[in-house]
Parts: structure tokens; C-alpha cells; sequence
């Protein structure tokens, strides 16, 4: 696994994005510390987006939050609950997205997991099935806020991981 | 961490099974990348059987969002890691932990997407052999096959 970006925000955004991907390898991981300006009383969403589509997306979420929420959750957007500025101080949730043959020309699925970071007493956690029904490559990636912005010191690292050759066996 | 190709398939027709053997034995950690299809009109599963063994030697426990929140525990013949769809899109992420040693069972954590189906699940397993592991068949519990253009791929997680 190999670093391509990592980004670091030094000031407030609504938005992060990662352009220009490169298409020499099989599968993306994406890496998410991040919180939002936002204060509300439960969590904050941030949506993770692939060459600026809004559309085509869907998930299957199993979800808890320790507030005694918990089930299924099916929606039409790559959407994660994270941490925000009305929870624990100095807190970022943490999300990953893997993203298997990025570069091919089949649709993207995805598999993430997101945690939402806080002492509080609704504190999110999910696994989450994705789908972007697009036969594009990946060329761009962003992780943007609906509600207010990424604060400063969110961070996303980019990485890429390339296949091997042969070693099987098909029967 | 830092995921070594060890070894990588893309099926250029239907096939029953994709078998990886003579594993490197110079990791921590083995972690198998599956995306396709099966044959099957029904939900199948995506299975591991380490090292050739067949019998009912995989305890396993699943929490999943498949319309409805479920969780179960269950042996089964082989490592579960989710579904092979017939209607495509799903992907299987399984990592099986300290697979070279020769002084425990083995344990592997499993993540399965399936869109097409609207389903996710997270699975964790355990091979009840102390032996290395250092064979994987991968196979659809059914007997159906993997479609062509399915995809396999190995990588070692160094120590």
C-alpha cells in the first residue's frame, strides 16, 4: 500500500478533494480524520463523493449509536456521522473507505467503516456497504460537509494498492 | 500497514473454484480482496477453506444489515465472508490474523458489501488447526460457480 495525498486542512473548509488520481493500481484506501464545525445534538454528516457525481449512489448501513439507536439504514449517498464541535473537544472521528478496482470499468462498490468520536451519549458507529453505480474510473475523490465545514486539522490520506500476478489456481 | 501483492486472479470464464497455495510464510497477516458475481439465482456465500480442510472446523459469529438487523452464531465448512450475488456488485474483505504461526487457531475478520442486494455484514472466524495456513480455496458454499470477471487478490501484511 502505497501513500498518493495525504491532506491536512489549516483552516476551516467545506470541502476536501483529491484530483488526478492516478490509474496504476487496483484498489484505493481512503482515510478519514475528521470533525465539522457544526452543533447540533447528535452527530454531523460528511459525504464522500467520486469525480463530482451527486447521483447513483446507494448504501446499506448496520449502525449503532450508544444512545440505544441501532439497525439498518439504507440511503442514496455515501454519507459518514462524525464528530463535530458540539461533542468532546479535540476529538475527530475516524472513517475509512476501501475501494476495490478503482480504475476499472465496472461499478464501484465500496466497504467503509465510521466511528464518530465523542463522550457523549449518542456516539454513531457503523459498517456501511456502498455503491456508485458508474462505470467511469475513479479520477477524483471529495469529502464534503452539507452542514457547516471540516475544521481545521481534518485529514484525509489517499492510498493506492496494486494487484499481484498469477499464484492461483481456477478449477 | 503495508499491503505485498502475493498473488492475483481475474477469472476469464465461469470457475468453481480459485485456489491459492504454497503461501508465503514471511508475514503476520493475509488478507484476501474478493469483487464478482456467482452462477446461482440465490444468495450464496462466499467461503475460505484453509489448507484443504472441508470439515465443520470454522466456528463463526455475523452481525448484518439484510433488511433487518440479524446476528447469529454458526460452524459452517469453511471461513463465511459474505454473499456472491448472481446480479454482481459485491465485494468480500477478509483478513485472517497470524496465519503462519503453529500455536494457535486461526482468526479472521471478514467485511462483505453486497449493493445490488442491499446487504453488509461483518463476520468474525476462527479455524480450529494450529497449522499454517498455507493454502486458501476460495468457493461458493452452493456448489454454483464465480462468474467471469470476478476478481481475487492476496496480500501479506508484514509483521
Amino acid at each position: 500500500m502505497k501513500l498518493i495525498e495525504t491532506k491536512t486542512l489549516l483552516s476551516d473548509a467545506s470541502v476536501i478533494s483529491f484530483t488526478s488520481i492516478p490509474q496504476d493500481a487496483t484498489d484505493l484506501v481512503v482515510l478519514m480524520s475528521v470533525r465539522t464545525t457544526q452543533v447540533i445534538s447528535s452527530w454531523s454528516d460528511v459525504i464522500l463523493r467520486f469525480n463530482g457525481s451527486t447521483t447513483n449512489y446507494s448504501t446499506r448501513n448496520l449502525y449503532s449509536d450508544s444512545g440505544g439507536g441501532a439497525g439498518p439504514l439504507a440511503e442514496t449517498s455515501l454519507t459518514m456521522r462524525i464528530s463535530m464541535a458540539s461533542n468532546t473537544a479535540n476529538t475527530f472521528a475516524s472513517n475509512q473507505a476501501y475501494i476495490p478496482n478503482y480504475a476499472g470499468s465496472t461499478a464501484k462498490s465500496l466497504s467503509i467503516e465510521n466511528v464518530q468520536e465523542t463522550n457523549g451519549a449518542t456516539a454513531f458507529n457503523a459498517i456501511i456497504a456502498g455503491l456508485w453505480n458508474d462505470t467511469s474510473a475513479i479520477t477524483s475523490l471529495s469529502l464534503t460537509a452539507p452542514n457547516g465545514n471540516l475544521v481545521a486539522g481534518s485529514t484525509i490520506s489517499l492510498y493506492k494498492i496494486t494487484k499481484g500476478t498469477g499464484g492461483a489456481t481456477v478449477s | 500497514m503495508s499491503y505485498v501483492a502475493l498473488a492475483n486472479v481475474t477469472l476469464g470464464a465461469n470457475a468453481s473454484s480459485v485456489t491459492f497455495s504454497n503461501i508465503n510464510q514471511g508475514f503476520r497477516d493475509l488478507i484476501l480482496i474478493h469483487t464478482g458475481s456467482s452462477t446461482n439465482d440465490s444468495i450464496n456465500s462466499l467461503q475460505l477453506r484453509l489448507n484443504g480442510d472441508s470439515g465443520s472446523n470454522y466456528p463463526q459469529v455475523l452481525m448484518a444489515a439484510d433488511g433487518g438487523p440479524v446476528s447469529a452464531t454458526f460452524t459452517d465448512s469453511g471461513l463465511i465472508c459474505g454473499y456472491t450475488i448472481s446480479s454482481g456488485g459485491a465485494m468480500n474483505i477478509a483478513q485472517i490474523m497470524d496465519y503462519s504461526a503453529t500455536n494457535k487457531h486461526k482468526t479472521a475478520l471478514s467485511r462483505h458489501n453486497a449493493m445490488p442486494e442491499s446487504r453488509t455484514r461483518a463476520i468474525a472466524g476462527r479455524w480450529t488447526n494450529t497449522a499454517a495456513v498455507t493454502s486458501i480455496t476460495c468457493r461458493v458454499d452452493t456448489g454454483a460457480s464465480f462468474v467471469a470477471g470476478s476478481t481475487f487478490a492476496l496480500y501479506g501484511i508484514a509483521a
